[in-house]
């Protein structure tokens, strides 16, 4: 749907993106990871057309329609709900309708009267989703969508999130809650320092850092084996285990059994994406 | 134009709602009805003090004119203090305050949010200061002599509208080519204040600061209030122009 090829940006003298490659495909609930000041928000902004890039390119289909929701959205706050959404079609083509469908999707309908000044953050943050909906566009970019909100406020973006997907809409959020990622999104990327270190698909990232801890009394012998096994890769010991990490996919436990060792325990070590993200940020 | 006219309808409820359009009016309004009414008595309250010794009334003129034009410099002064705050807000709030992101995202341009936010400023304060000039024209009508007529008046209201709309234009100018606030309010404070009395000195026969100089209706008046016009839609357009760049 959108593919990035070396897209830079400096801001003054600091370089903020450095050469980014990425692909959003149709479909994707795309998470998109960094620390603060990875260059998140310029990506999404440049996508937009809100800022301008200084080379690299864009490829996206003629007439992709994009909505954005930056990180905190501004609105006239003395509008309501409703009014708010009115305007914002008035822009291309007043529909009273697709308002009052917008805030059915976003749970606002009852609110859609109450000045948004009156809003907590987690119906402010429903309302850009809305107002990112207005002109029905195909890719949505969501800019930290749930930092700031409550867990309860947290899920009910989620949950939209999912809904939105199921509706069709291909959909990038930029986060650093890595639980809400891990939970919903199909394909990820890591952005550090300007550069994708990690782009898959979720479960794909998930499984390249999968580890196993063995328990055997003959670590050595077995550490030996495995260093001629093109199948393990033996990362450190960390008495009494030896940490190995699968290469590939294939039935490990089949494959240990078939060693001359006697191993004692086998544990198998599911990282979390935070993990995964504070190792290869690092 | 969808987003000119969704942008001048917005910035009329902003107006109304955030009570700009109540501030603005209830400043007109007080001065146009008070500053006659204390121009009438301050000769007398004068007088009072010195025992009526000394005639204060040859000294103060208070005709319908002077009347008059000390409203028109008295309010336009305060309207344009608070009007330069209120302008900043409405031409930098937008870009500084980021809330042009989502509008844009929903088909806004910039140069259609800029022309429907100083085309509503131009109305409401063509529409504020007629109001409440004629009807502090009228207030003086009934107390002082009748040095001034009522199309005259209308021309000098003009005139200082012109001239306020001249200042506006700039003020636009430079938030449109993204100054800082600091300098905004700077420059544009010393045009409004300190260029006007220093142009004089270059005795100009045609120009904006003619317009609030007390001048005689003449060929240069008219001429002036051509010029300052002209010179504010230039402003504007050149505004809107680096928008739509």
């Amino acid at each position: 749907m959108i593919t990035i090829r070396n897209l830079t940006k400096k801001f003054q003298d600091k370089l903020v993106l450095n050469n980014l490659n990425l692909t959003i495909e149709p479909g994707d609930i795309y998470g998109f990871l960094g620390k603060n000041g990875a260059g998140k928000t310029t990506t999404l902004n440049i996508i937009t057309n809100l800022i301008e890039k200084d080379s690299g390119e864009i490829v996206k289909p003629e007439g992709l329609k994009i909505g954005y929701l930056p990180e905190s959205p501004q609105f006239y706050d003395y509008m309501t709900g409703y009014e708010y959404l009115y305007f914002l079609t008035a822009l291309e083509k007043k529909d009273k309708e697709k308002v009052l469908q917008l805030l059915e999707l976003v749970d606002l309908k009852t609110h859609m009267k109450k000045p948004i000044k009156f809003y907590s953050r987690g119906m402010q943050q429903r309302l850009g989703i809305a107002a990112a909906l207005i002109h029905d566009p195909d890719l949505v970019l969501l800019d930290e969508p749930t930092s700031a909100l409550d867990p309860q406020g947290r899920v009910a973006v989620m949950n939209l999130i999912q809904k939105l997907s199921q509706q069709g809409k291909t959909i990038l959020f930029s986060t650093h809650i890595l639980s809400d990622v891990e939970r919903i999104c199909t394909r990820v990327g890591i952005l550090s320092e300007g550069v994708l270190i990690i782009e898959d698909k979720i479960n794909a990232v998930m499984t390249d850092v999968l580890q196993y801890k063995i328990l055997t009394e003959q670590h050595e012998i077995l550490k030996e084996i495995l260093e001629e096994n093109k199948n393990f890769e033996v990362t450190h010991y960390e008495p009494p285990y030896l940490i190995v990490k699968p290469i590939g996919i294939f039935d490990v436990f089949k494959t240990l059994a078939s060693f001359p060792v006697e191993i004692k325990e086998l544990i198998h070590v599911k990282p979390s994406l935070e993990d995964i993200f504070v190792k290869v940020v690092k | 134009m969808t987003t000119f006219i969704a942008y001048f309808k917005k910035e009329h409820m902003e107006f109304t709602r955030t009570y700009k359009f109540l501030i603005l009016g209830f400043i007109a309004l007080f001065f146009a009805l008070s500053s006659p009414i204390v121009l009438y008595f301050t000769p007398k309250i004068l007088a009072t003090q010195f025992d009526g010794s000394f005639d204060f009334a040859t000294l103060m003129q208070t005709s319908l004119k002077t009347s008059f034009f000390g409203y028109m410099d008295d309010v336009y002064q305060i309207l344009f203090v608070i009007m330069l705050f209120f302008g900043l807000a409405i031409f930098n709030n937008e870009r500084v305050k980021y809330k042009n992101v989502l509008p844009k995202m929903a088909g806004a341009t910039d140069q259609g949010i800029y022309a429907g936010k100083i085309v509503y400023i131009a109305a409401i304060m063509l529409f504020i200061t007629y109001i409440a000039s004629f009807i502090n024209y009228a207030y003086g009508y009934f107390i002082f002599p009748k040095d001034l007529t009522l199309s005259d008046s209308s021309i000098i209201i003009l005139g200082y509208y012109l001239f306020f709309m001249f200042n506006i234009a700039l003020l636009s100018l430079f938030s449109a080519i993204q100054m800082k606030k600091f300098f905004i309010i700077f420059i544009t404070l010393i045009h409004y204040y300190a260029v006007p009395p220093v142009a004089n000195l270059f005795k100009l026969k045609v120009s904006p600061y003619h317009l609030i100089n007390h001048g005689v209706l003449n060929e240069n008046y008219y001429y002036s209030l051509i010029i300052t016009g002209i010179l504010s839609i230039v402003i504007i357009l050149l505004g809107y122009f680096i928008h739509k760049k």
